[in-house]
């Protein structure tokens, strides 16, 4: 049954001291699907992420990612299923700045394997970027710099592929011009998680999950508590 | 092969580092070079310092004086084999007298036979008085005290009639010389018309000696010459000798904590700069170990880079601080310096240190940074 | 508002804080440092070098200074001398503060065992009580401080000693002496017996000589209260322009500058004055000593002077880039005062108050650590502590601010130019 989830959350709670981030959550995720992590700021969506993702540790609970526990595993092992499963993208477009675009995806590959500079092009031909490589990221827009840091995601082929809001930053047109890549992918049949706070974004999805307070409710809940949330 | 790419990938990210951001790396060489410079070129000044003092110091003259124990006075074969002793490269002056009583008019003055290069050198502070002349000494020249000038009323260009006993010597008087001292009561002639005048053919009566050494060189040359000439006494001036020694100790030790105060502040200014620069970098650490850095892959890095930086600003520092103590060196003592070798090691180790400890320490602290924390930075 | 403001910005990255203020501490430091050690160390190294004995010498007007070659002249025949009771005047001066030591002198020849030997009378270490009420101690033992007695020296106060004779360590040999030996001599047909109380070993002309007290040469020769010349140990200055202007034409100085020059403590200034309150008398500066010092002292005042550049210009570079290492981490809240409104004024009004501030406390800081730190190399190299000077406190902390503004200087100019939606929307 397993072999279907490429996210198993059993009972996962993850404090920090007395306030309660993210609360007895039980949730799964398919192989495949395209879900919308949802919820005001502060419902403790980015910790859930960070869960998922592999950068942050459970208090309780337990935590399956592509049939591995990873919940009690030493820091070292973590910083490796993270490394070769797991592909992220931020909000905030972290990409080192004396790094060209082609070398800010070869350092994802630097700490996999080994880079690759072929396959690096090729990646970022895949988000429209073959003919700025060699650009510097203060020599991008910023959704070119975005696009930069999808390739880099993609570049070690990971299971799973999370983004946090990774178009806050974006105008409407790099935000179109994101979202199209984020179908793409998977219509490829990758597993994508995106963490947002906009329904428009979120009707873009397959499926959507919304927070509140830690905890998973349901979508009429959410819509009545969060009409404010819901755009024109 | 595969080895390969991934070496050079991580020269990639190296030069990335040091090409691309250009007043990072500007501030950050320059202080290391500071740095360098200051060691390179206080350790080069210090290590001189002891040696041009000591020179310096010979300008207070003779440090040493050979005198003859019995009546015998010192002959020429004497003086010359006493000159042995002493090396060459660090024997200021030599220089022998033979003494004379004259009569210059109605007065009797005690005239002295030098041979004036020599004079000079071991009275560097005799100068030429107000009277004018030459300060020169050719034959059947005379040169006369300030007192004797006075007395006598001689002035530069007059001819002396110089008697002793029966013989007489007509000179002219070259110059005026005054020290405030025994001399400018002495008159100065050649060695070889006091021995005419005098009739005898000694060399000398004293030998007064300018030589760069300590007390103990002094002494053991002195205990070397009284072995073998026993009819000589060689003795260290020691109003000169002990006096010089205490001088250079406390110069020498004024100039070692001056050079290390500077070096020190030096140091920690540019190791806090380095510091402080490398903080900046946390995001960038954050996002290499969401990558999958381990924190030996960010140490390892960030090593690299602290040691190419301090190996180049070793160098270019190692070279500004020879040119800057050659600029001391020259304007304090009118020399060159010696190119030390061992302070090339000596920069090179303690650039590597500072840029090498202000790479780790906060590398160190790098280890603690959550990727999570840090990416999440709004 | 604004020290509400000023407060919340300077508390809330402390850590860079301190390190600014630690880094100009570090740089103050070694400035106060630099300038106590360079006000002081003429000071010092002149006290020092008064090791090397006297560097005036005082004799009657034309007077030839006593030199013996082994003639029967008598050194005191036809002589003019100076008189003891105007020895004291020699701290009456206005440089009296700058007499450390002085030595009178009477010299003569005496026959023992048929052969001639020099005497001098003289001061070995004199209890005075000069005109100001002050008393002091002088003489020979602190005019020529090389000297290495074997036995005692000769006291000044016993009637005892009276008898007593220091003799020079070649006399000692030659004539087989030692400490507590009786020394009889022959002046002009009377006979003397002295006891020997001590071998003198100076290094020089003074081991042929043998030395007694100058009341008992004085009874023994007749010439009570007569001096054939005088040492004197005086803390001098370096030569200048116009101590060399003196030197050509004492005549070519104008009033002020005469004045300047003789409220100056050259060596020729100094010999000036003795011969105003020494009657009959010629004070000369003794060129080995005194050309030796000024030399020695003003190469080492430029070396100094040379380190203290190099110090400050180092620690000035140390800082900056400190600073200028801070850049980035400005800038970001400096877009964000921007966006909120802030006007450039405030905020330049913000950094200088601020870069004021860090400046003041770290010079002071600086300022105390510097003077602890060169009092530790002033006891350490020359014994003694390092004149403080107050003047230095000020000085270090205006640097201080100055490179503290400085270091922002640049920042500020960026800042000005920066637009706030660079800085939130980058990275």
């Amino acid at each position: 049954m397993n072999d279907f989830n490429s996210v198993i959350l059993e009972s996962v709670t993850k404090s920090y001291g007395e306030v309660k981030a993210v609360k007895n959550m039980n949730l799964r995720i398919k192989k495949g699907e395209f879900v919308a992590i949802m919820g005001p700021s502060g419902s403790g969506k980015s910790t859930l992420l960070n869960l998922i993702g592999c950068l942050d540790k459970p208090t309780t609970g337990k935590i399956i990612i592509d049939g591995e526990d990873v919940t009690s595993v030493k820091s070292r092992k973590l910083t490796e299923i993270r490394r070769d499963k797991i592909g992220l993208i931020f909000q905030q477009f972290h990409l080192v700045p004396y790094l060209t675009a082609l070398e800010n995806v070869m350092l994802a590959q630097y700490y996999h394997s080994m880079p690759d500079a072929l396959e690096a092009k090729e990646a970022l031909a895949e988000v429209g970027l073959l003919d700025r490589i060699n650009h510097l990221p203060r020599q991008l827009s910023g959704g070119e710099q975005q696009r930069v840091c999808v390739a880099r995601a993609l570049i070690n082929d990971p299971i799973l592929i999370l983004a946090d809001e990774p178009t806050g930053n974006l105008d409407e047109k790099n935000e179109e011009i994101v979202m199209d890549i984020f179908k793409k992918l998977h219509m490829e049949g990758r597993t994508l998680v995106l963490v947002t706070h906009d329904v428009e974004i979120g009707k873009m999805t397959q499926r959507r999950m919304y927070l509140e307070h830690g905890a998973l409710i349901t979508p009429d809940h959410f819509a009545s508590h969060h009409s404010h949330l819901i755009k024109d | 092969m595969a080895h390969n790419k991934k070496i050079s990938m991580f020269f990639h990210m190296l030069k990335g580092a040091f090409f691309r951001r250009r007043t990072r790396l500007v501030i950050v060489l320059l202080s290391i070079t500071i740095a360098s410079s200051m060691v390179s070129g206080m350790s080069t000044l210090y290590a001189d310092i002891n040696s041009k003092m000591e020179k310096e110091l010979r300008t207070y003259g003779a440090n040493m004086i050979i005198t003859k124990t019995g009546k015998k006075q010192i002959s020429l074969g004497q003086t010359e084999a006493i000159k042995k002793y002493f090396k060459k490269d660090k024997l200021v002056g030599f220089s022998p007298y033979l003494f004379g009583n004259v009569d210059l008019g109605e007065d009797r003055f005690i005239a002295v036979g030098i041979d004036l290069n020599n004079f000079k050198k071991v009275n560097p502070y005799i100068k030429l008085a107000l009277k004018g002349g030459s300060y020169r000494l050719n034959d059947k020249e005379l040169l006369i005290g300030k007192n004797v000038s006075i007395n006598t009323g001689l002035a530069p260009g007059d001819i002396a009639k110089i008697k002793e006993n029966r013989e007489v010597l007509k000179l002219k008087v070259s110059g005026v010389i005054e020290s405030g001292g025994v001399e400018d009561d002495q008159v100065f002639i050649k060695t070889a018309e006091l021995q005419k005048l005098s009739g005898l053919n000694s060399s000398a009566d004293v030998i007064y000696v300018s030589y760069i050494g300590k007390q103990n060189t002094l002494q053991s040359i002195a205990k070397k010459i009284n072995a073998s000439h026993p009819s000589l006494e060689a003795k260290i001036i020691t109003k000169i000798s002990k006096s010089e020694g205490s001088i250079l100790q406390k110069i020498t030790s004024l100039v070692w904590l001056v050079v290390l105060v500077i070096f020190i502040s030096t140091i920690l200014c540019v190791a806090a700069t380095l510091m402080s620069m490398i903080f900046e970098r946390k995001k960038e650490i954050g996002l290499k170990k969401s990558l999958g850095a381990s924190n030996t892959d960010i140490l390892f890095e960030y090593i690299s880079e602290g040691s190419a930086l301090g190996f180049i600003g070793g160098i270019l520092g190692w070279l500004l601080g020879n040119v800057l103590a050659q600029f001391m060196s020259e304007s304090i003592f009118n020399s060159a310096i010696t190119i030390r070798l061992f302070t090339l090691p000596l920069t090179m180790f303690i650039s590597l240190v500072i840029a090498g400890v202000s790479s780790i320490f906060p590398a160190r602290l790098a280890f603690n940074i959550e990727p999570a924390v840090v990416l999440k930075d709004e | 508002m604004f020290s509400r403001i000023l407060f919340k910005s300077f508390t809330i990255n402390l850590r860079r804080k301190l390190m600014a203020i630690i880094s100009i501490a570090m740089g103050a430091s070694l400035i106060v440092v630099m300038l106590n050690l360079w006000l002081d160390v003429g000071d010092k190294l002149g006290k020092e070098l008064k090791s090397y004995g006297s560097n005036i010498v005082v004799k009657p007007k034309s007077q030839a200074l006593p030199f013996d070659i082994g003639t029967d002249v008598d050194p005191l025949e036809g002589r003019s001398f100076i008189d003891e009771s105007d020895l004291l005047k020699i701290k009456t001066i206005f440089w009296a503060n700058n007499i450390v030591a002085f030595a009178p002198y009477l010299e003569t020849k005496v026959k023992i065992d048929g052969k001639a030997y020099p005497v001098i009378g003289t001061w070995f270490n004199k209890k005075l009580v000069i005109p100001t009420g002050e008393t002091i101690h002088t003489g020979v033992k602190a005019v020529k401080p090389w000297w290495e007695v074997k036995g005692s020296w000769i006291s000044e106060q016993s009637k005892k000693s009276q008898g007593s004779a220091l003799i020079g360590q070649n006399i000692a040999k030659k004539l087989d002496l030692k400490p507590g030996d009786s020394l009889p001599l022959i002046y002009k047909n009377n006979n003397y017996n002295l006891r020997v109380s001590g071998v003198v070993k100076a290094g020089g002309l003074e081991d042929t000589k043998i030395y007694v007290r100058l009341d008992k040469l004085q009874k023994i020769t007749n010439l009570a209260g007569k001096i054939g010349w005088v040492d004197v140990s005086a803390l001098t200055v370096p030569e200048n322009e116009l101590a060399r202007k003196y030197e050509k034409n004492p005549d070519s100085l104008s009033s002020t500058e005469f004045e300047k020059w003789y409220c100056t403590a050259f060596t020729k200034s100094i010999a000036f004055q003795i011969e105003e309150v020494i009657r009959g008398s010629e004070a000369k500066p003794l060129k080995q000593v005194a050309d030796s010092e000024s030399f020695i002292l003003n190469k080492i005042q430029f070396m100094m002077t040379l380190l203290a550049v190099l110090a400050f210009v180092s620690s000035w570079l140390g800082v900056w880039s400190l600073m200028g290492a801070g850049v980035l981490e400005r800038s970001k809240e400096v877009g964000l005062s921007k966006a909120i409104g802030a006007s450039d004024l405030a905020i330049i009004a913000l950094f200088i108050t601020e870069a004021s501030l860090v400046g003041l406390i770290g010079g002071l800081v600086g300022y105390f650590a510097g003077s602890g730190l060169a009092q530790l190399i002033g006891y350490n190299v020359f014994g003694r502590a390092i004149d403080i000077k107050i003047a230095v406190a000020p000085i270090a902390v205006m640097i201080s601010v100055a490179i503290a503004l400085l270091g922002n200087l640049s920042i500020v100019s960026t800042i000005v130019r920066l637009k706030p939606k660079d800085i939130l929307h980058g990275a």
